[in-house]
């Protein structure tokens, strides 16, 4: 979940920086990505569109004079030459003949901004490079020809200036004065400008030799201006199509062969001083009086005079300022050379009053191309040099960039888990949720262009994209803070404390929940139970647990963090590690503890892959199945199937593959029995699976670990690495000529996947909503193929059920119900933990011997017995043996294994309260009682709960459960409502006080409405 | 097909005998017994969903209640649908749904045929128990055509299955989970889809609702008037809500015709040219260069007076005709009395956009067991689909290979020299080049003719895997024509069982304006006019000796009009200026008189010298025959407010011609009087009219004597209209609601890169 990109440098390793868009450096909205070996540019591509202005369509609505206004914007450094382009290309269209003094006028002004254009070049080019001075100089000196500008049509840039057929304006008196003071003064300051820079040893090492492009490829890149004469190319639109009488002055075509940066800084430099020299010709050649503008009626307007005196020139003037003029159908191309370059302009008449088509082949845009040629190769202190040197505005880049056939240009180590996940499934889709999930590791958030990029790889329809993110609580749009917080206050962590602490984080952090911190380095979430029930109060940052909370860890912890240090993270779950009860009886924990325990080395060392061996080498699959029967092992997921008999439920001799799925979307409030399983003893779990697989025929396995167990989903890929590398994975296991392959998959958030239905919905990259069943997932499951899914635990003690024989493991517990499970045990007792014990354990002593009895001395009031979907159990029903038929028997369920004690001083209102808002959250919302009964449930008993209680408000909750109860689709419906059921019935007379007052046991200081 | 094993379950106390397989929910239905449900929708999904809990039924021997749409009936079943029990759950389901509905029904375009409000009328409680807060979400605005109001939404999933397995474009989708769950478009807050508006039509709440129909009335206000939809060849029935003379909504309500719930966005959206304001709705007579309004009797007396001129000066062969293709059969076959024997000429055609009198006389007699319904198309186990871009040109033909896909694996062959989003449905498919169709074909058949390697590998597959297969459907486009077809039937002969073939053309009455021999070599039925003995019954019926030489085409008589030879053209219901574009149009200055019938000033009626305003198909009688044959009603819905229908004007016009001695005043009064004409005339005509009346569309199949080896037409008289989604002829223009959504407004599919993109992703 760490949101900056930690990719390591080295020889064989490039990374990918992002450059832009920015000023100054890139100009404003220019983006390029750079790939990086090293200090070495790799790889460079510039990213347009950013600055999409729609200016040549936009022409398509307005009149043909109208559009002048628009081509100012497109080279805002240069908007004189825009205007002239494209009142040339009109002009044609018309057959338009232009007064000898407004060509000349043209000339003057184009020449002079190209002399302003080239100033700001030289100023920010210099300033990019590292020298100040120019800059403030240069723009100077600019100012003063934009005065003249502002003087002849009174904006200093977008001028407008030029119109169809001449000038819009006779220019005024004395302004050739004004002209005659800059091109008297401007020689002298470039003169200036060349003793700051052209000897300069800094510029010389910034420039010379950098960004060189041969005179061959500038040509094959359609490079013009000076990007194509600084290579030596004398290619001048004035010269070689010469517009406006430019045939009629005398001025050379500057150009240099060395082809690098500082070849087209000397060429820009002398080209300043080649426009002088054409301004000075044109201010001889201008006749001091004539008509500024051609005289065509119906095309260019009467003069004002005319306009106010007569009714013809009124009419005239009123058409074409409204309806406009409408040139003959045809179409015409028209290039000037602008200071950036070749600007051509072609425009596509319909005979109507509009243009039809008006296109911009924008110099800028065209000499970008070189971009990467320039700086590939080069330092990445040169590609500034190479930006700059390019001399674009994006203002007339002006495109959009159209998505490419091909992918988004991602970091590599992230293209490379791409790779490897698309491998991973026969269906492509089945890659969706991991490859959303990683993504988000390395951007923090999913954005929408990688979202549509994912769509494509996957060929997918976006929507299918967008509705899957849109399911799992993990998945993100929108950044969060560099410190991901997310605090669990479900009710194992809630009854040691977890409203109080959150409350702390909160007031520390000065943020709310799903808020990020004004700097970015927090965000806030409180998130529903994360497995650390035995550590309660446990918070995740990033996705690291810190568990057995309180305020003064917590401020350490953020301490810091605030100072950029990583606080140690448990090392493995709290509550694993303790001594041993002597209750317990160890089968399947038996590596719990033992340092190394999850290296296959260590595995083998005790037992490890012997069961394996037996099952390829001594057994058919039927004695496996039949050893599985006789073991009474009954499913550890919480519905207690037993495990032999779903395993024989798989069709025999069907040609289709098959599948066994671990389901490790272990989230059943109070639960965390799994984790330690996946941590600490990943090999049980893979030998487990192969057996199983060998068992039913199964050649591929998946382990579906939840999305908030992201640590351990790098533990269980390592050792499935280790396996391969023994042999225990792939083909031909131990020569029995069996083939298995295993991989580890992550959910994204989400409790109902740990619904097998929804679980395999959820692995072929869905939304996790449940089947239908019948068919059962045996004959139709996965990819619709025969497939096993088991729980974590189940699967992991099947290498023990193989080595020591089903008999045994019966023996261990009752009948029945074989063999031993793991008790994760929550809440007020002195020593909350994970716990093997036998079948039928007595729950009296469970509590009070195994976990210590309760904390405090205080009295016992309720059990769960199994994860928070169990009726809850009171304290004089807790002489029961817990098997799965004993526990059925007094009206509850074995369940999880997640048993949570509760002390007095707990208000069963606050708890069921709690409860429901977790099934709220967790509610996939397919069927409609537990959409929108988990819902109302839980706004009521918030309401109630705040002591806005009503008498009939008692019998509702319970009958708005026994509504929910057994008319869902899937058990989350029964999940929600069981509980709830339990409380009304065995502590009404909490409810009751509740009617009265405030709850008499806390004040109503928890959190409420936080989903 | 395995023969159906039938299965005995108790209902309530009775027994029930249904095949096996059957869902308790069908069942019930099938006995009269209402099993309520939200989400459960037969047809558009294999699936159910059994999300809505409504149909939940108690059943012996299961301790928790079971929902009925995903219980199969199993013998001996004891199922009880109507216990207290179930009621109550019912009761309570309807609680749930309505505790975040919003308390709008004054204003919800819904109220009135609403499925939430009559279940819960039936069902649910008089009063609620919910007093917390609602939750609440702005109204969105997805596209012009469809809006969304998520809190009426109860999240039945029906819109975003219709949009993915109905109409595989798969535009919606479920954002967010819980009872947050919220329908999301494709775009962020808009739509990018085909705008066929089968969600709205699904929805059973007001969650979605129509651009074009909602605030605008309620459904008691209004009448409901059956006709089929006017745009393409399909014929879809559609039906018309209409208030105050003004159609306001079109939607296929009962879901009965061709169609079942099918409708595409033309035939859902595409109605309101009827009171488009550049509507004709008085005739215009050209004076001093102008056309200017004129009354009706000045017009037909000009019209009248200027053909006989012409006719006395150049001769009747200087007089064209030119019909439509989606003018009535009653009216087709009205103006082909009129040409042949009122006037006097053979010059009569249309733009033919199939090949419909080339599979007539290819098949010759076979048409009748040969040519595929509707309903072939979905039941066929092959189909072999030919040209054409189905999805986009044959909206309902694509959704029945869909739907046969979908439901029972139907096995889709394709050739095709174009794209169409139907290819992913398909298990072959040959990319010929552009217009390589039949080369392909040919090859098929004759096995004559090269292509390169990949090609002829792909076409060896698809001629052995055909050759494998029986009762096959073939649909071919205007690609395939004259030779090809020949080849194609022969080909299609040879494929075991029964093959039905289908010709696919564009409007709404392309097949009828063939079959009722709009065309200058054939008489009604494809009686051809070398028949004497044809021609002079035909004769005797009119009252007139037909002319034996063919007339010209109509491409040629465009030609001749511009070459002066042709001195008067009438019009009726088309724009040959824009279809044949043979001629600078101005060039058409050379006819002495050209009459139009049009509802809008056409590119051919802007240079007319008298435009007749005429009535839509929405606002007249007559019948319809859809490009497979099949004949169903249509009806005044409206009145046309100035306009009349063709066959009114036809008719009057031949009386005063026949005042002034040219030909005789045709005298069948009413479309029904001429559609008994038909039946007695015309082949495959004889249709049974209590089948008509009641909404029925049988096929018709007008039949030549026999097979003809040649019958040829020359290339360019026979071509696809190339009309997309969103336009249709020269109508589409005037379909406001239509044309103002962003994909209407995207060039033509073929080229168009967006479209690919929204199309194709």
């Amino acid at each position: 979940m760490s949101t900056t990109i930690e990719t390591p440098i080295g020889a064989a390793q490039t990374m990918v920086l992002n450059m832009g868009p920015q000023h100054p450096s890139t100009h404003g909205v220019l983006r390029v990505v750079l790939e990086l070996n090293g200090e070495f540019v790799v790889k460079a591509e510039p990213i347009i569109g950013y600055l999409h202005t729609g200016i040549e369509k936009s022409c398509e609505a307005k009149t043909y004079s109208q559009c002048i206004t628009l081509t100012d914007r497109i080279d805002y450094l240069a908007p004189l030459s825009n205007n002239l382009g494209y009142c040339l290309a009109v002009e044609k269209i018309l057959g338009l003949e232009v007064p000898k003094r407004a060509q000349y006028i043209r000339v003057l002004l184009t020449e002079l901004t190209r002399c302003a254009s080239h100033l700001v070049w030289v100023g920010t080019h210099a300033i990019d490079l590292g020298a100040m001075t120019v800059f403030l100089y240069s723009f100077r000196e600019r100012e003063e020809i934009l005065k003249i500008f502002e003087y002849l049509s009174g904006q200093r840039m977008m001028t407008s200036y030029f119109r169809i057929g001449g000038l819009a304006l006779e220019p005024p008196p004395g302004w050739l004065d004004k002209v005659q003071r800059v091109v008297d003064s401007l020689p002298g300051h470039i003169d200036e400008y060349e003793d700051l820079l052209t000897k300069n040893k800094i510029w010389l090492g910034r420039t010379q030799g950098v960004g060189i492009i041969s005179a061959a490829d500038a040509i094959a890149m359609g490079c013009s201006g000076p990007m194509l004469r600084g290579s030596g190319v004398a290619y001048d639109v004035r010269k070689a199509f010469p517009y406006s009488s430019y045939d009629e002055f005398d001025f050379n075509v500057q150009t240099q062969t060395a082809g690098d940066c500082y070849a087209r800084y000397q060429v820009r430099v002398a080209e300043i001083r080649e426009s002088i020299k054409i301004v000075k010709q044109a201010m001889q050649k201008i006749p001091s009086e004539g008509p500024f503008r051609a005289e065509v009626p119906g095309i260019i307007p009467p003069s004002r005079e005319e306009m106010k005196t007569s009714i013809e020139g009124l009419i005239y003037h009123f058409k074409i300022f409204t309806e406009g003029f409408a040139p003959p159908p045809g179409e015409v191309y028209q290039a000037i050379e602008s200071p950036r370059g070749e600007l051509g302009v072609f425009v596509a008449s319909d005979g109507s009053h509009k243009p039809y088509r008006v296109k911009f082949r924008a110099p800028s845009f065209v000499n970008l191309q070189s971009l990467p040629k320039l700086a590939e190769g080069r330092l990445i202190a040169d590609v500034v040099a190479c930006i700059g040197t390019t001399d674009i505005v994006l203002g007339e880049v002006d495109r959009q960039t159209r998505r490419k056939k091909g992918f988004m240009q991602l970091p590599p180590a992230l293209e490379e888990k791409f790779t490897t996940l698309l491998g991973r499934y026969p269906v492509k889709r089945s890659a969706l949720i991991p490859m959303m999930m990683y993504s988000q590791d390395f951007f923090g958030f999913l954005s929408d262009e990688l979202l549509a990029d994912i769509a494509q790889r996957l060929d997918l329809n976006l929507t299918e994209v967008t509705e899957t993110l849109a399911y799992y609580s993990m998945l993100r749009r929108k950044p969060v803070g560099k410190y991901h917080i997310q605090v669990c206050t479900n009710i194992s962590c809630m009854l040691r404390g977890a409203n109080e602490l959150y409350a702390h984080v909160q007031k520390r952090l000065g943020i709310s929940n799903k808020e990020v911190s004004p700097s970015g380095t927090f965000s806030l979430e409180e998130v529903e139970c994360m497995g650390a029930c035995t550590g309660a109060p446990a918070m995740q940052v990033n996705f690291d647990f810190y568990e057995n909370l309180d305020p003064e860890k917590v401020d350490v912890i953020f301490e810091q963090l605030q100072d950029g240090k990583k606080p140690t993270p448990v090392p493995v779950i709290s509550g694993a590690l303790h001594e041993r009860n002597p209750n317990e009886v160890v089968v399947i924990s038996k590596n719990f503890g033992i340092p190394n325990s999850r290296s296959i080395d260590m595995y083998m060392q005790r037992d490890g892959y012997k069961a394996l061996e037996k099952a390829l080498k001594q057994m058919t699959p039927d004695q496996i199945i039949d050893e599985m029967k006789k073991s009474n092992l009954r499913g550890r997921g919480g519905a207690g199937f037993p495990a032999g008999m779903k395993w024989s439920f798989v069709p025999k001799d069907l040609p289709k593959p098959k599948y066994i799925l671990a389901n490790g979307d272990e989230s059943e409030p109070g639960t965390s029995k799994d984790r330690p399983l996946l941590e600490m003893d990943p090999h049980q779990l893979i030998e487990g699976m192969v057996i199983a697989g060998r068992a039913i025929g199964a050649n591929q396995g998946y382990a579906y670990i939840r999305g908030e167990y992201r640590y351990i989903i790098d533990i269980v890929e390592t050792a499935i690495a280790e396996a391969y590398a023994k042999g225990f994975l792939g083909k031909n296991i131990l020569d029995s000529g069996f083939d298995f392959d295993l991989a580890a998959h992550t959910g994204a958030g989400a409790y109902e996947c740990g619904e097998e239905s929804a679980l395999m919905e959820s692995l072929e990259g869905k939304r996790g909503y449940p089947r239908i069943k019948p068919p059962f997932p045996a004959v139709v499951g996965l990819y619709g193929r025969p497939t096993v899914i088991n729980n974590v635990e189940t699967l992991s003690t099947v290498p023990a059920i193989i080595r020591g024989g089903g008999d045994w493991y019966a023996s261990l517990g009752t009948p029945k119900n074989g063999g031993t499970r793991l008790y994760s045990i929550s809440g007020h007792v002195n020593k909350p933990g994970i716990y093997e014990l036998p079948l039928g354990f007595n729950l009296r002593t469970l509590i009070e011997d195994v976990a210590g009895g309760v904390r405090g001395g205080k009295k016992l009031k309720a059990v769960i017995p199994g994860g928070s979907s169990c009726p809850l159990l009171s304290a004089d029903e807790i002489d029961v043996n817990m098997d799965y038929d004993a526990v059925a028997k007094i009206g509850s369920m074995l369940g999880s294994g997640g048993t949570v004690i509760i002390d007095e001083d707990t208000c069963m209102v606050d708890l069921a309260r709690r409860i429901m808002h977790f099934y709220a959250h967790e509610s996939c919302g397919w069927c409609i009682p537990c959409r929108e009964g988990t819902t109302w449930l839980r706004k009521m008993l918030d309401r109630f709960h705040e002591g806005g209680g009503r008498a009939e408000d008692i019998p509702l909750i319970d009958e708005l459960s026994k509504n929910m109860l057994g008319r869902t689709f899937c058990p989350l419906g029964d999940a929600a409502a069981l509980p709830t059921i339990s409380i009304v019935k065995k502590w009404r007379n909490e409810f009751e006080d509740h009617l009265h007052g405030k709850c008499s046991y806390k004040p109503a200081e928890m959190i409420l409405g936080a989903h | 097909m395995a023969e159906q094993r039938q299965v005995t379950f108790n209902l309530n106390g009775q027994q029930v005998v249904t095949s096996a397989g059957t869902l308790v929910i069908e069942a019930a239905k099938k006995q009269g017994v209402e099993v309520p449900s939200f989400c459960y929708y037969p047809g558009v999904t294999p699936s159910s969903v059994a999300a809505c809990r409504m149909c939940l039924v108690e059943v012996e021997k299961m301790p928790k209640l079971q929902t009925a749409c995903t219980l199969v009936a199993t013998e001996g079943m004891v199922v009880k649908s109507d216990t207290e029990q179930v009621h109550k759950a019912r009761k309570d389901m309807i609680e749930f749904l309505l505790s975040n509905h919003p308390l709008d029904c004054p204003v919800c375009d819904k109220g009135g045929e609403c499925e939430l409000q009559d279940m819960t009328f039936r069902y649910g409680l008089d009063h609620s128990r919910f007093t917390e807060e609602k939750l609440h979400y702005p109204e969105e605005k997805w596209s012009p055509l469809v809006y969304f109001d998520a809190p009426r939404c109860i999240l039945c999933f029906r819109c975003v299955r219709v949009c993915d397995e109905g109409m595989d474009v798969k535009a919606l989708g479920v954002g967010a989970r819980g009872v947050h769950s919220v329908i999301i478009p494709n775009q962020p807050g808009q739509l990018a889809c085909e705008e066929c508006g089968m969600c709205i039509d699904v929805c059973p709440v007001g969650a979605l609702t129509s651009g074009t129909y909602r605030y605008q009335t309620r459904p008691w206000e209004m009448q409901y008037v059956p006709n089929p939809c006017t745009h393409c060849s399909n014929g879809c029935k559609t039906t018309l809500s209409v208030r105050n003379n003004e159609i306001l909504r079109a939607n296929n309500r009962d879901q009965s015709g061709v169609n079942g719930e099918f409708l595409c966005g033309k035939g859902r959206f595409g109605f309101d040219f009827t009171n488009n304001a550049e509507r004709v709705r008085q005739p215009l007579v050209r004076r001093n260069g102008k056309l200017e309004p004129a009354s009706w009797e000045d017009a037909l007396e000009e019209v009248a007076r200027r053909l006989k001129q012409v006719r006395d000066q150049h001769g009747a062969n200087a007089i064209g005709v030119i019909g439509s293709n989606h003018t009535t059969n009653e009216e087709n076959y009205l103006l082909n009395r009129f040409a042949r024997a009122t006037l006097g000429t053979n010059n009569i055609d249309h733009h033919r956009t199939a090949d419909y009198a080339g599979l007539a006389a290819a098949l010759g007699p076979n048409a009748t067991s040969a040519l595929a319904t509707m309903a072939d198309v979905y039941t066929a186990p092959a189909v072999l689909l030919i040209g054409n871009d189905v999805t986009q040109q044959n909206p309902l033909a694509a959704w029945q290979i869909r739907s046969g896909v979908r439901h029972h694996q139907t096995r889709l062959y394709v050739i095709n020299g174009q794209e169409s989003k139907i290819h992913r449905q398909a298990k072959l498919l040959v990319k010929t080049a552009k217009g390589g169709e039949r080369a392909a074909v040919r090859w098929l058949t004759h096995d004559e003719g090269t292509f390169d390697a990949p090609t002829t590998e792909a076409l060896g597959q698809l001629k052995s895997a055909l050759e494998a297969e029986k009762d096959v459907a073939i649909l071919f486009g205007a690609e395939i024509q004259g030779p090809a077809l020949r080849d194609l039937v022969s080909f299609g002969a040879r494929i075991g069982g029964q093959t039905k073939i289908m010709a696919l053309g564009d409007y709404s009455n392309s097949r009828g304006a063939a079959d009722m021999g709009v065309l200058p070599d054939r008489l009604p039925g494809y009686v051809s006019l070398q028949d004497s003995g044809e021609r002079a019954r035909f004769g005797k019926i009119w009252g007139a000796e037909i002319p034996a030489a063919a007339g010209l085409s109509a491409r040629a008589m465009m030609d001749a009009a511009v070459a002066g030879k042709l001195k008067a053209l009438y019009v009726v219901g088309a724009n040959p200026v824009k279809t044949f574009a043979t001629a600078q149009p101005d060039n058409l200055g050379r006819l002495e008189l050209l009459v139009v019938h049009e509802l809008f000033l056409t590119e051919t009626a802007q240079r007319a010298d008298v435009v007749f305003p005429a009535a839509s198909s929405y606002e007249k009688d007559g019948t319809l025959t859809n490009t497979a044959g099949e004949v169903q009603m249509t009806h005044r819905s409206i009145d046309p407010q100035g306009p009349r229908s063709d066959f009114d004007l036809i008719r009057i016009l031949s009386h005063q011609l026949g005042m002034l001695g040219v030909g005789a005043p045709i005298r069948l009064r009413t479309p029904e009087a001429a559609f008994d004409e038909i039946r007695q005339n015309v082949t495959g005509y004889d249709l049974p009219v209590s089948s008509l009346l009641s909404g029925g569309a049988p096929q018709s199949a007008a039949t030549c004597k026999a097979s003809e080896p040649s019958y040829d037409v020359p290339l360019g008289n026979i071509f696809s209209a190339n009309d997309f989604l969103f336009t249709s002829g020269s109508l589409g223009r005037y379909c406001s609601k239509l044309t103002s959504t962003r994909e209407a407004k995207d060039t033509p599919w073929i080229s168009s890169p967006n479209i690919q993109s929204w199309w194709y992703r």
